[in-house]
C-alpha cells in the first residue's frame, strides 16, 4: 500500500471514530466544545494528513505514524495507574522525579484520563487553578471556554485538529495576576498500551496573568504500542514568566506527535526545554508567537535517538512586535540507525523592529548508520534586526578521543565523557534540580547502552 | 547628504543597458507545439538524433507542472504567448569573419563594453556573443584551435563535433530534470560549447555575452563545458537586455563536466533588465546550472554576481562524484525595487573526501526580496566529506526582506558540515565611524556594501571584478534604515 492511500484511509478511519466519539459524548458536552470538536473535525477532513513530500513534514514518516494510529483503540474510560502494571512500570522509569509518591503538585493522566489517586493538588498558592478539565468541560466554564483553541491550531495543523476532535480531558493551569508559583507543577501522561494499542490526545491549557510566574513540567511515559498526540496551549500575560519543560520518554513502540503553541503579551518571558529520548517516532513541534513588545523567548532542546528511532523537531518563532528577543539551541545525539531532524524557522514580520533572533543546532552522529537533517531558516521582513543561525553536524572529535585515551580512558569511557559533555551544555541550563539530575542520569544510562562503535 | 538620501539615490539608479538595437530579426510567431520544436531544429539544420532529443524533452515538458516552491511570486506565465525563436536576420550566408558581422550588432556590443574585436587582443578574452537566441561571433577561435580547444556556438558544435555534443549533452542536466530545463531542452536555440582536451590549460578567459533584444521573445540558451583529464578553464558569462514593460523569460541550462584532475571556474555577472522602480517589466531568469565533478580530484567553482532580473530562480550546483573532488559556490545577489531572487547552491557529496564551500551574500533594498535556498547532501558513500556554508544578508531599507532556507542532510557520520548565517542592516556605529573619518555617507555605504561582498568579488577574474563592483555601486548605493 502506498503512503498516499494509507494516509487517506487513515484519515477516513480516524474521522469516523471522531464522529462516533462526538455523538457519544454529545449529552455531556457544552455547546462550545461540541462546536470546537466539529470545527476541528471539518478542518481535518479538509486538510487530511500531510502527504509525503509536504515541506513541513519532509523529515517525519507521517504514513508510518498514521498506520500506528489506525491500529489504536480510542482511550477507554477512567483508568488508574495502580491497576495497570504497564503504567506502574512506566512511572517507575521516572521515579527520580517523585511521581510515584505524592510529594509535589502533580496531575497524572493514565491513557488520557485523570488518575485521582496519584494526583496531588494541596497547598497551591491562593487563586491558582491547577486541575483536570473534564469536570469543567462537562459544565462549561468561564475559565476554559474563552481560551481553549484560541490560537486556532486546530484550523492550521492536522494533528492539533485531531487532538481537538477528541478533546475530553486535560490539565488547566491558571495563575492570577502577580501570583508566583514557587514549586514546579507537574503534568504526567502515562500511556499504557500493553493491553492493546491505545491513542491518547492529552490537552494542556496554561494561562498566566500579568506578572504571574510558574514552572511547568510535562512528562510523557508509557508502555506498549500507542499513539500520543498532546497539545499544549500557553498564554502569557504582560510580564508573565513561564519555565516550561517537556520530557518525552514514551514507549519504544509508540508514536508521539506533540505540539506546543504559545502566545506572549508585552514583556512576557518564556523558557522552553525539550528532552526527547522516547518513542519510536517522535515529532516535537513548538510555535511561539511574540505578539507583545519586549517579549523574550529561550528554547532549548536535547534529542537522543538510537536503533530505528525517528526524532523530528520543528520550531516556529514568530516575531510580530518590536524589541523582542529569541534564542533557540537544539542539540541532537543520534546512534544506531536513528534519524534526527531539526527544522526551525524564525519569521520577523515588518512590524518587528529591533529584533534579536538567534538559532543554533548541533548534531552528533555516533554511528555510521545514523543520519540527520537540519533546516534552520530565517524569514526576515524588517531591516532593523540582528538575526543569526548556525548548524553543525559531525562525529566525536578524533583528537579529543585520542587525548582521553592517552590519559588512560578506555574507548567507551572516553566516548561517553565526550558525549555527556556535548549533552551537558543543554542539561545544565535546567533550573529544576531533580529534573536536571534525572536528565543527566538518563543521558548516562542511554550512553551505557550505546557507544560501542569506534570512531574510525 | 544624509545616509537615507544616499541610499535613495543609489537605489534609484536607472538601468544603463536598456537600449534596443534596431536589427532585422527573423522571429517565430508566439506559441509552442511540436511543430515549433521541429522548425527550430530545421532552422539550425540539426541531425535527426537532436530533433528526437528535443521532441522527447518537449513531450515530457507538456506533462510537467511549473514549480511553485520558490519564494517568489509572479503572475502565471502564458507559454503560448512567447516567441521561441528570434535571430538576427542573416544577410546571405553567415559571417565568415568579424568584418562581415552586422555593424549594428558590433555597435551594440561596443555599447555594452564587450571586447568583441580582435584588435582588443590585449583584453585577452575570447568571447562568444549570443544575441537573442543566436550566437553571432566567436573571437580568438584560431588561437584556441591550435591548442585543440573547441570554443564555438552550440549550433556549430552540433555540426562540427557531433560526437562530443552527443556524448555530453544532457549528461549533467537531463532533459527531464525540471520544468524549465525540459522547456530549454525542447526549444534551445543556441549557446556556447567548450571542450578542453586532456592536460590543456586554457590560456585565456573564455566568455559569453548574452543579450535579449527582441520584444516578447524568450531566450533559451544552452552552455556545455567539458574539461577533459587535467584540463583547466575559466569561463565568464554576462547578460543584458533592453528595457521593456513586459516581462521576458530567460530559461537557460548550463552543464559543466570535469574529468580527473580537471578544473572549471564559471563566473557570471548577471545584469538582465530588472524592471523599473515600480516593478514593471524585467526578465524572469529561471536557470538551471549544474556541474558534475566526475573525475577524482576535479574541481568546479561557481561565482556569480546577480544584480539584474525581475525574478531570479537559480541554484548553481555541484555533484561531487569523484573522490577528493571540490565544489565551490560564491555568490552576491542583489534585490532592489521589486526584484525577487531565490538563489543558492546545491552540493551533493557522493565521492569520498569531497569538499564544498558555499559563500553567499544577499543584499536587499527597496521592496526587494532575497532568498538563499541551499542544499548540502552528504550521501552514505561520501566518507570524510566536508562542507562549510556561510550565508549573510544585508538589509537596506525597511520594506525589503531577506530569507535563508538551508537544507543540510547528512547520511554519513564521518562527514563534517557547518552552516552559519546572519542577517543585519548596516550598523549606525559603522556608518558613524566612517563619517567621522571624513567619508561622505554615500562613500561610506558603498564601502561597507563592497566590503560585505568582497569575499565573493575577489573570486572573480579581474575584468569582471571591476565590472561587478561598479554594478553593485550602480544598483544601489547607501543604506541606513
Amino acid at each position: 500500500m502506498n503512503a498516499g492511500v494509507a494516509l487517506a484511509e487513515g484519515v477516513g478511519a480516524v474521522v469516523d471514530r471522531a464522529r462516533a466519539f462526538a455523538e457519544r459524548e454529545r449529552g455531556a458536552t457544552p455547546l462550545f466544545l461540541q462546536n470546537l470538536r466539529q470545527l476541528a473535525l471539518e478542518a481535518l477532513v479538509r486538510s487530511g494528513f500531510p502527504e509525503p513530500g509536504h515541506e513541513e513534514w519532509r523529515y517525519f514518516p507521517v504514513a508510518e505514524a498514521v498506520r500506528l494510529l489506525s491500529g489504536c483503540a480510542g482511550a477507554s474510560g477512567a483508568a488508574n495507574a495502580s491497576r495497570r502494571p504497564g503504567a506502574r512500570a512506566a512511572l517507575a522509569a521516572v521515579a527520580a522525579l517523585g511521581y510515584a509518591e505524592k510529594r509535589q503538585h502533580q496531575l497524572v493522566f493514565v491513557n488520557g484520563s485523570l488518575d485521582p489517586e496519584l494526583s496531588t493538588l494541596d497547598n497551591l498558592p491562593k487563586g491558582v487553578h491547577f486541575h483536570g478539565i473534564s469536570r469543567l468541560l462537562e459544565k462549561g466554564s468561564p475559565l476554559v471556554e474563552p481560551r481553549l483553541g484560541l490560537l486556532r491550531g486546530h484550523q492550521r495543523h492536522p494533528f492539533v485538529a485531531l487532538n481537538t476532535a477528541f478533546l475530553a480531558d486535560g490539565a488547566l493551569l491558571l495563575v492570577p495576576d502577580r501570583v508566583v508559583c514557587t514549586t514546579p507543577l507537574h503534568v504526567v501522561n502515562v500511556t499504557d498500551g500493553t493491553d492493546g494499542a491505545v491513542a491518547t490526545h492529552p490537552r494542556v491549557l496554561l494561562v498566566l496573568g500579568e506578572n504571574a510566574q510558574a514552572t511547568v513540567v510535562e512528562t510523557f511515559v508509557g508502555a506498549g504500542p500507542a499513539f500520543v498526540n498532546p497539545v499544549t496551549e500557553a498564554y502569557l500575560g504582560p510580564h508573565a514568566f513561564l519555565d516550561h519543560y517537556t520530557l518525552q520518554e514514551g514507549s519504544a513502540e509508540a508514536a508521539h506527535v506533540g505540539t506546543f503553541d504559545a502566545h506572549l503579551a508585552p514583556g512576557g518571558q518564556l523558557f522552553t526545554h525539550l528532552f526527547s529520548a522516547g518513542s519510536l517516532l517522535a515529532r516535537n513541534e513548538a510555535s511561539v508567537h511574540l505578539h507583545g513588545d519586549g517579549a523574550g523567548l529561550t528554547m532549548d532542546g536535547l534529542y537522543l535517538g538510537r536503533n530505528e528511532q525517528v526524532v523530528d523537531n520543528h520550531v516556529l518563532v514568530d516575531h510580530a512586535r518590536p524589541h523582542c528577543g529569541s534564542q533557540q539551541y537544539y542539540k541532537g545525539i543520534l546512534d544506531g540507525k536513528a534519524r534526527g531532524a531539526f527544522d526551525g524557522k524564525v519569521i520577523v514580520k515588518p512590524t518587528a523592529s529591533r529584533t534579536d533572533a538567534h538559532q543554533k543546532n548541533r548534531n552528533l552522529l555516533l554511528s555510521p548508520e545514523a543520519t540527520v537533517d537540519s533546516k534552520p531558516q530565517l524569514e526576515i521582513y524588517n531591516n532593523d534586526v540582528k538575526a543569526t543561525h548556525g548548524s553543525a553536524t559531525g562525529r566525536l572529535d578524533p583528537d579529543a578521543l585520542f587525548y582521553l585515551r592517552s590519559r588512560g580512558f578506555g574507548e567507551t569511557e572516553a566516548r561517553a565523557a565526550l558525549t555527556l559533555a556535548f549533552a551537558s551544555e543543554i542539561a545544565e541550563r535546567i533550573k529544576v534540580e531533580p529534573l536536571r539530575k534525572h536528565l543527566e542520569a538518563r543521558v548516562l544510562a542511554w550512553l551505557s547502552g550505546n557507544g560501542r562503535e569506534t570512531a574510525s | 547628504m544624509s545616509a537615507n538620501q544616499v541610499l535613495d539615490q543609489l537605489t534609484r539608479e536607472e538601468y544603463k543597458h536598456g537600449f534596443v538595437t534596431d536589427i532585422e530579426s527573423d522571429v517565430f510567431a508566439p506559441g509552442l507545439d511540436e511543430d515549433v520544436v521541429r522548425r527550430i531544429s530545421a532552422k539550425k539544420g540539426e541531425p535527426e538524433w537532436l530533433l528526437e532529443w528535443r521532441l522527447k524533452a518537449f513531450r515530457h515538458w507538456t506533462k510537467m507542472k511549473e514549480p511553485t516552491w520558490a519564494k517568489v511570486s509572479y503572475p502565471p506565465i502564458d507559454y503560448q504567448a512567447i516567441s521561441y525563436y528570434a535571430a538576427p536576420k542573416p544577410k546571405g550566408e553567415g559571417p565568415k569573419s568579424l568584418d562581415e558581422v552586422d555593424p549594428e550588432l558590433l555597435a551594440t556590443y561596443e555599447k555594452l563594453g564587450v571586447p568583441l574585436k580582435e584588435r582588443e587582443i590585449l583584453a585577452g578574452v575570447a568571447v562568444d556573443a549570443v544575441f537573442d537566441s543566436v550566437s553571432v561571433a566567436t573571437t580568438f577561435k584560431d588561437k584556441l584551435k591550435d591548442l585543440g580547444i573547441v570554443f564555438c556556438s552550440f549550433s556549430e558544435a552540433v555540426h562540427e563535433h557531433p560526437d562530443l555534443v552527443r556524448r555530453w549533452l544532457g549528461s549533467v542536466v537531463p532533459p527531464q530534470d525540471n520544468f524549465f530545463a525540459a522547456l530549454n531542452s525542447a526549444v534551445f536555440s543556441d549557446g556556447s560549447f567548450c571542450y578542453i582536451p586532456k592536460g590543456v590549460r586554457c590560456p585565456m578567459e573564455l566568455s559569453t555575452y548574452f543579450r535579449i533584444n527582441q520584444a516578447d521573445t524568450g531566450q533559451f540558451e544552452r552552455t556545455l563545458i567539458v574539461a577533459d583529464e587535467g584540463a583547466s578553464v575559466s569561463y565568464l558569462e554576462g547578460c543584458t537586455a533592453p528595457k521593456r514593460d513586459r516581462n521576458q523569460l530567460h530559461a537557460a541550462v548550463v552543464e559543466l563536466v570535469a574529468l580527473d584532475d580537471a578544473k572549471i571556474k564559471y563566473s557570471t555577472v548577471q545584469n538582465w533588465y530588472p524592471g523599473d522602480k515600480d516593478g514593471k517589466g524585467g526578465i524572469y531568469n529561471f536557470v538551471t546550472k549544474r556541474g558534475k565533478c566526475q573525475g577524482a580530484r576535479s574541481r568546479i567553482s561557481w561565482t556569480q554576481v546577480e544584480t539584474g532580473s525581475a525574478i531570479t530562480w537559480k541554484y548553481p550546483s555541484c555533484v561531487l562524484l569523484g573522490d577528493d573532488s571540490v565544489g565551490e559556490f560564491y555568490s552576491v545577489a542583489l534585490a532592489n525595487n521589486y526584484q525577487q531572487a531565490d538563489t543558492g547552491s546545491k552540493m551533493i557529496h557522493v565521492g569520498r573526501n569531497t569538499r564544498s564551500t558555499i559563500i553567499s551574500k544577499g543584499i536587499s533594498a527597496g521592496h526587494g526580496q532575497n532568498t538563499y535556498r541551499g542544499g548540502v547532501k552528504i550521501l552514505k558513500s561520501a566518507a570524510g566529506a566536508r562542507n562549510y556554508s556561510q550565508c549573510d544578508s544585508l538589509l537596506l531599507g525597511d520594506k525589503c526582506g531577506a530569507h535563508t532556507f538551508p537544507y543540510l542532510e547528512v547520511k554519513n557520520s564521518s562527514a563534517q558540515i557547518e552552516h552559519e548565517a546572519s542577517t543585519s542592516k548596516i550598523g549606525e556605529d559603522q556608518l558613524f565611524y566612517c563619517r567621522q573619518r571624513g567619508l561622505s555617507a554615500e562613500d561610506a555605504v558603498s564601502m561597507i556594501v563592497n566590503g560585505f561582498a568582497k569575499r565573493v568579488i575577489k573570486e572573480l577574474p579581474m575584468e569582471f571584478a571591476v565590472e561587478a563592483q561598479k554594478l553593485l555601486g550602480v544598483s544601489l548605493e547607501g543604506s541606513v534604515g
